[in-house]
């Protein structure tokens, strides 16, 4: 890989709250991937007596409607990073040619897309991810994803739009635009790809808070259906049971933080590797 | 500073507007016919004829929204279609509750967060250091929500503290209460016990609802406090032999506390909006819930009215905290 080169592995690896962070998110992917397609069950059969206790065969217990508990908190982490990552996904997609078009174009452009981002700023998060699911038509996957990944857009191109500003005064930059480079050639080959750096530590910090996002949302019932075995509707649903059954909450919200608490302290990490001088952000 | 002040307070205007604008448009935007939405499935044409010219629906959207706004600066938010009552009335009753509840979770944020800052910076590199980075760090990834649960498995029931509502009336009734806001109300009437039996109820949501903003604030105090204990007059206050419990608290915290008042002002705002979480798990009857409800409802005027109260409150916390920033500190004129 160009973007970790083999000095910032190194770093990395000397990092201790990076790697505490990688091994957790690593094991929580694997986990969520492989455990539900191991078992011979599936995270929905009800195939079991209701409310047992954690045991060995059931470690995590089961749930209201006799289903595994163990294997619904696996298959849950699967839709919550699907929808994290998608979501990011999506705001870099159009956060980041909007701060460099903002950053490179500077004037009425740049004011204009600042204006944007400041107004979307100007909700609270949480707050314009309700809004945004309901003019989408309610609950359900699509919304969920766009709308957390809409309100991740400013922070992205806010990020973008400073990147750009400060490297558009560097030499190289300007020597390529004295070659007669294109624009678009030399936003996408000059400048995006020093640009890189902050760019995967904001995205590393983002999916952490696009998990609570997701997790937030469907708790509301504003996310996924309900009865699918997320963790904010788990967590929703254990409330009912909650002097009878704790576990059914318990775990669910210990996997959902255990997998914030990782990308944080990965994000955390990176960033003292890969770009030491930057302040943190609130 | 007054003219800073007025051109910052001028310069929101615009944005106030876009912002009504927008939260105006994305709620026309939900799909389905909104007086269908509102009557359900069975409705017959003549009812959803009759609710759409009601609701002024069948005018052309720049004329809904016309009116919409001139009665927003009338102070009217609409009527909410289901409960058939002015929205403003029960926004008025709800906003007292959130912003108490807001307000327990800023004081303890920023009593603990304070504390721990300080401790970190002075203890920096020993345990304690670590101990108070890493609850830190946990405090912002633990789910808000999730939290407010085990906070009532194992406080709640009604012993010691209650895990739902702000006040349990049938238990009390000393004085009938003049205004929303209980707490201040009960103070004013003197009847301490009923202060009491309001605090109880504050006390599991707004420990669950603060521990954001006090990881957020014991970093702030931690990095600001560093870099001044660090700078050339603290160390020659430390020369001249002052004690070094006043070197940390007078000559470097003093400084370092500029930049944590700002994100104080900056997590207030977060707060109110962080209220809609913890609001529906402990059934607090704030802004929060009335939002979530309103949605559920699908009672869209309703939404409408309870965002942008809080979308304006947000603006008004970043607005003071940016205000607060150039009052204290003179070299940030603008």
């Amino acid at each position: 890989m160009t973007l970790i080169s083999s000095k910032s592995w190194r770093m990395l690896r000397s990092n201790r709250t990076a790697l505490v962070g990688l091994c957790i998110v690593t094991g929580l992917l694997l986990g969520s991937l492989l455990i539900p397609l191991l078992s011979s069950a599936s995270p929905d059969s009800q195939d079991f007596e209701r409310f047992l206790s954690p045991s060995f065969q059931h470690p995590f217990g089961t749930d209201a409607l006799g289903r595994d508990l163990f294997l619904r908190t696996f298959a849950g982490g699967r839709i919550s990073l699907f929808v994290a990552f998608v979501a990011v996904g999506f705001s870099l997609l159009i956060g980041v040619p909007m701060g460099l078009i903002a950053g490179y174009a500077g004037g009425k452009v740049e004011s204009l897309i600042m204006r944007f981002v400041d107004l979307m700023l100007s909700f609270p998060s949480i707050l314009l991810a309700i809004v945004l699911v309901t003019a989408f038509g309610g609950a359900s996957l699509q919304s969920l994803v766009l709308s957390v990944g809409i309100v991740g857009i400013p922070q992205f191109a806010r990020q973008t739009r400073g990147e750009v500003l400060s490297l558009r005064e560097h030499e190289y930059v300007l020597s390529a635009q004295a070659l007669g480079f294109g624009h678009v050639r030399i936003l996408l080959r000059h400048i995006l790809p020093n640009a890189i750096a902050p760019l995967t530590v904001l995205s590393t910090l983002r999916i952490g808070t696009a998990v609570l996002e997701a997790a937030g949302l469907s708790f509301l019932g504003l996310g996924v259906e309900v009865g699918t075995a997320e963790w904010g509707v788990m967590i929703k649903d254990a409330r009912e049971f909650m002097s009878q059954s704790p576990w059914l909450a318990i775990f669910p919200g210990l996997a959902l933080s255990m997998t914030v608490l990782g990308f944080n302290l990965f994000g955390d990490g990176l960033r003292d590797v890969l770009d030491p001088k930057q302040v943190r952000k609130g | 500073m007054l003219q800073y002040a007025g051109r910052r307070i001028l310069g929101m205007i615009p944005l106030l507007f876009l912002v009504i604008l927008t939260i105006f448009l994305l709620i026309r935007s939900v799909p389905g016919d909104p007086a269908r939405n509102l009557l359900g499935d069975k409705a017959t044409p003549q009812e959803i004829e009759r609710v759409t010219e009601e609701l002024g629906l069948n005018e052309p959207l720049i004329v809904q929204f016309g009116i919409y706004f001139s009665n927003l600066l009338q102070g009217d938010l609409g009527r909410s279609y289901l409960k058939d009552q002015a929205i403003s009335v029960e926004i008025g009753e709800r906003f007292p509750a959130t912003f108490e509840l807001a307000t327990a979770a800023m004081l303890l944020a920023t009593f603990f967060g304070l504390l721990a800052g300080i401790l970190s910076a002075v203890f920096r590199g020993k345990w304690l250091d670590y101990l108070s980075m890493f609850l830190a760090l946990v405090g912002v990834s633990v789910p808000v929500f999730w939290l407010g649960i085990i906070l009532i498995m194992f406080l709640g029931g009604n012993h010691p503290f209650p895990s739902a509502g702000r006040v349990d009336w049938g238990a009390h009734h000393a004085y009938e209460p003049g205004s929303e806001f209980y707490i201040l109300d009960s103070l004013l009437h003197g009847d301490f016990a009923m202060t009491w039996e309001l605090l109880r109820h504050l006390f599991l949501p707004a420990i669950a609802l603060a521990t954001i903003p006090m990881a957020v604030i014991s970093r702030m105090t931690r990095s600001s406090l560093l870099e001044t204990l660090h700078q050339d007059y603290v160390r020659t206050a430390r020369a001249k032999g002052v004690d070094e419990r006043r070197v940390v608290l007078k000559h470097a915290l003093r400084p370092a506390l500029i930049s944590v008042i700002t994100v104080l002002g900056l997590q207030f705002g977060v707060l109110l909006a962080g209220a809609v979480l913890t609001e529906t798990v402990f059934t607090w009857p704030g802004l929060g819930t009335f939002i979530v409800d309103a949605v559920n409802e699908r009672d869209y005027n309703a939404v409408q009215g309870g965002v942008l109260v809080i979308a304006v409150g947000f603006m008004v916390c970043n607005l003071l905290a940016d205000l607060s920033y150039a009052w204290i500190d003179p070299r940030v004129k603008l």
